[in-house]
């Protein structure tokens, strides 16, 4: 780790490179990581920043000697390995907010089911955006799933709600949707609605007249 | 939606269901109240899915025959247990209580059935009516317990029985009564009263004393160096103070020797003007060393809030159109049954809800704390919305934003996180969801 006071040769000693791997190739690079963590300070966000450069510049550095270069864990970094620059930007940021990932809160459900039920065809990527642009928050992949499972809006209970029973017009917002897509028929009455939907007929007595 | 499960669940356990018409029945007759369907044939025009969904049956809207018929079938005693277990004790539990007692009349206009008749105030008349006897604390502003009774009981008939089961089943440290006149028409009710606070370590008595006209003149015959004048502020900003005279006498009461004479507070309202002076004479069981006269006066005062929720109970949960307490299939017309079940039952869940709304409402915040039960409806119940039924839960969406949608965000997370389970919805999960808040101006 790029202490304040601590030479370049000590930093790359203290990591314990072998000699192989100390080329004058691999020296330029780590002089400007060892520059960069002195000037922009040991803060997480830095070393994220430089572990992930190190570890991505195929200069064939282990796991573990990034980890001693940049200050952490062996598991960190491990944990750290193989994520998009993207993603690693976005958990720097989760992690200012003060958690990697936000939370889905039950609240939500609503409009979530109203974006199920409008946007069939969306996937799991769509719905994320439609969250984030919604909440401004960003959830994980696996607390989606954990979230409609929970409430019974992944795909599977959805299509057992909809092959349970023929959908109305009147009843189901979806097959509106797709009959108001549909060009109107001329001559073809509207559909009525099941037996069952109006009360039954009353059988009090009523004055004659 | 809470409380209406846990009505259901008390419900289920202590009413039968011979005709299987338990859950349609006490469901629509509670969710009526809650979304304001003012009287049960208004049923007939209901065609809504949520409400369907509501009561039972996704299929189909309740019908007032099913629902009546539900009603006229229930019993004294399966209600009564009903109301016990519902009741909230635990608000008067080890709790200095004030509780007051008093009478609702509803006014029944059959000329085919010969009922009982009794004084109605509203309308300034003795005609047929019914009653509903309500113990109410003025601390909590809860209904506690009720008595529904034909129209010729009076409080003093029942006054010794509610008082009893107050201190039974709340178990206050101290239980101090309020009164109308009407429990203290004759001087042996006052006495038994009395007699019951003195019997009683925990049970102080209140109660306004009948303006007979040989005790005011008793009264109008007290120096006037005894009385303490108040001032009070008027009826509005501009209006001049009240002044209000208090002094404490004695009564003797008919029969009764001087020693056992009552404490009186009386109580001089002076109206400026050509009018006569108020009067306001109270008997109390309270010693001059627990409470001076003009703390007497105020916690009697308190009884007012009682007075009030009998109001709100009638405008907005349409209490007088409780279900007739009277058999509309006795044999005899002149001399009808006198069923206690379907007239205490819907008199309870009126009560039910004022305490339900009530809760909600100090929930909200101390803004929205005593507010009525219509504003909370049209406020926070009556809001357009989406259904979702999906296999695990149903999801309830306002997807409208409306007024005051941040007040009951608070809410809606601790009910949503409590997780609900519907059971007349296959033991649906209930999820809450509102919609998110457009930003900016």
């Amino acid at each position: 780790m790029a202490r304040e006071g601590i030479s370049f040769d000590q930093w790359v000693d203290e990591a314990r490179i072998p000699r192989r791997l100390q080329s004058p190739e691999h020296l330029a690079v780590l002089r400007a990581a060892f520059v960069f963590l002195q000037q922009a300070g040991n803060d997480y966000a830095s070393q994220r920043i430089a572990a992930h450069f190190l570890l991505n510049c195929q200069l064939g550095w282990k796991l573990a000697q990034v980890a001693r270069l940049v200050g952490i864990a062996r598991p960190t970094a491990s944990r750290q390995n193989k994520l998009s620059s993207r993603q690693v930007v976005c958990e720097i940021q989760h992690r200012f907010a003060g958690r990697p990932y936000e939370k889905l809160l039950p609240r939500y459900t609503g409009p979530i089911a109203q974006f199920l039920v409008t946007h069939p065809q969306a996937s799991r990527d769509d719905l994320l955006d439609f969250i984030e642009s919604t909440w401004n928050v960003r959830v994980s992949l696996t607390a989606l799933h954990n979230f409609l499972k929970q409430y019974g809006l992944d795909r599977a209970s959805l299509d057992q709600a909809a092959s349970g029973k023929p959908s109305h017009l009147a009843e189901d917002e979806r097959a509106l949707i797709e009959a108001l897509e549909q060009p109107s028929a001329p001559g073809l009455p509207l559909p009525r609605p099941p037996e069952d939907f109006f009360l039954d007929t009353l059988n009090t007595r009523v004055p004659s007249s | 939606m809470p409380q209406v499960l846990d009505w259901w669940r008390i419900a289920q356990e202590c009413l039968s269901d011979d005709y299987g018409s338990l859950k349609r029945g006490f469901l629509t007759s509670v969710w009526m109240l809650i979304v304001g369907i003012e009287r049960i044939f208004h049923l007939e025009e209901m065609d809504d899915p949520g409400f369907a969904l509501l009561t039972g049956n996704p299929g189909s809207c309740p019908t007032r025959q099913m629902v009546g018929a539900w009603r006229k079938d229930l019993l004294w005693n399966e209600v009564d247990s009903f109301c016990h277990r519902t009741s909230p004790w635990d608000v008067l539990r080890q709790q200095d209580s004030l509780v007051s007692f008093d009478e609702h009349s509803i006014p029944r206009w059959t000329k085919k059935f010969s009922i009982r008749k009794g004084y109605v105030t509203t309308r300034n008349k003795y005609m047929r009516c019914e009653k509903l006897f309500y113990g109410y604390d003025v601390r909590q502003r809860r209904f506690v317990t009720v008595k529904a009774t034909p129209g010729n009981v009076e409080l003093r008939d029942v006054s010794g029985l509610l008082t009893r089961r107050i201190l039974r089943f709340g178990q206050p440290k101290l239980l101090h009564t309020l009164f109308d006149a009407g429990a203290g028409k004759s001087d042996a009710d006052v006495r038994r009263l009395l007699r019951a606070a003195e019997e009683t370590a925990n049970l102080e008595v209140t109660l306004r004393a009948c303006r007979y006209p040989h005790r005011v003149k008793v009264w109008k015959q007290l120096p006037v160096d005894e009385f303490i004048a108040y001032e009070e502020p008027g009826n509005c900003q501009a209006a001049p103070p009240k002044e209000v005279r208090l002094a404490e006498t004695t009564t003797v009461l008919k029969g009764e020797s001087l020693e056992q004479a009552v404490r009186t507070i009386v109580c001089r309202q002076v109206i400026p003007g050509p009018k006569k002076d108020r009067w306001h004479p109270l008997y109390t069981s309270l010693d001059a060393e627990q409470s001076l006269p003009r703390e007497v006066l105020e916690e009697f005062r308190q009884r007012q809030h009682h007075e009030q929720s009998y109001r709100v109970e009638v405008h907005d949960a349409f209490l007088n159109a409780a279900s007739c307490g009277y058999d509309k299939e006795s044999r005899d017309r002149q001399r009808p049954r006198f069923c206690r079940g379907p007239l205490q039952m819907i008199g309870w869940l009126t009560a039910l809800l004022y305490n339900a709304v009530g809760d909600f409402a100090a929930e909200l915040g101390s803004a929205w704390e005593g507010s009525f039960i219509r504003t909370v409806r049209r406020t926070f119940f009556t809001r357009p919305g989406k259904l979702y039924c999906t296999p695990t839960s149903v999801i309830v969406y306002f997807d409208r934003e409306f007024c005051y949608q941040d007040d009951l965000l608070p809410m809606i997370d601790r009910i949503n996180a409590q997780k609900h389970r519907i059971p007349w919805m296959d033991n649906r999960l209930l999820v809450l969801s509102v919609c998110q808040p457009r930003a900016g101006p």
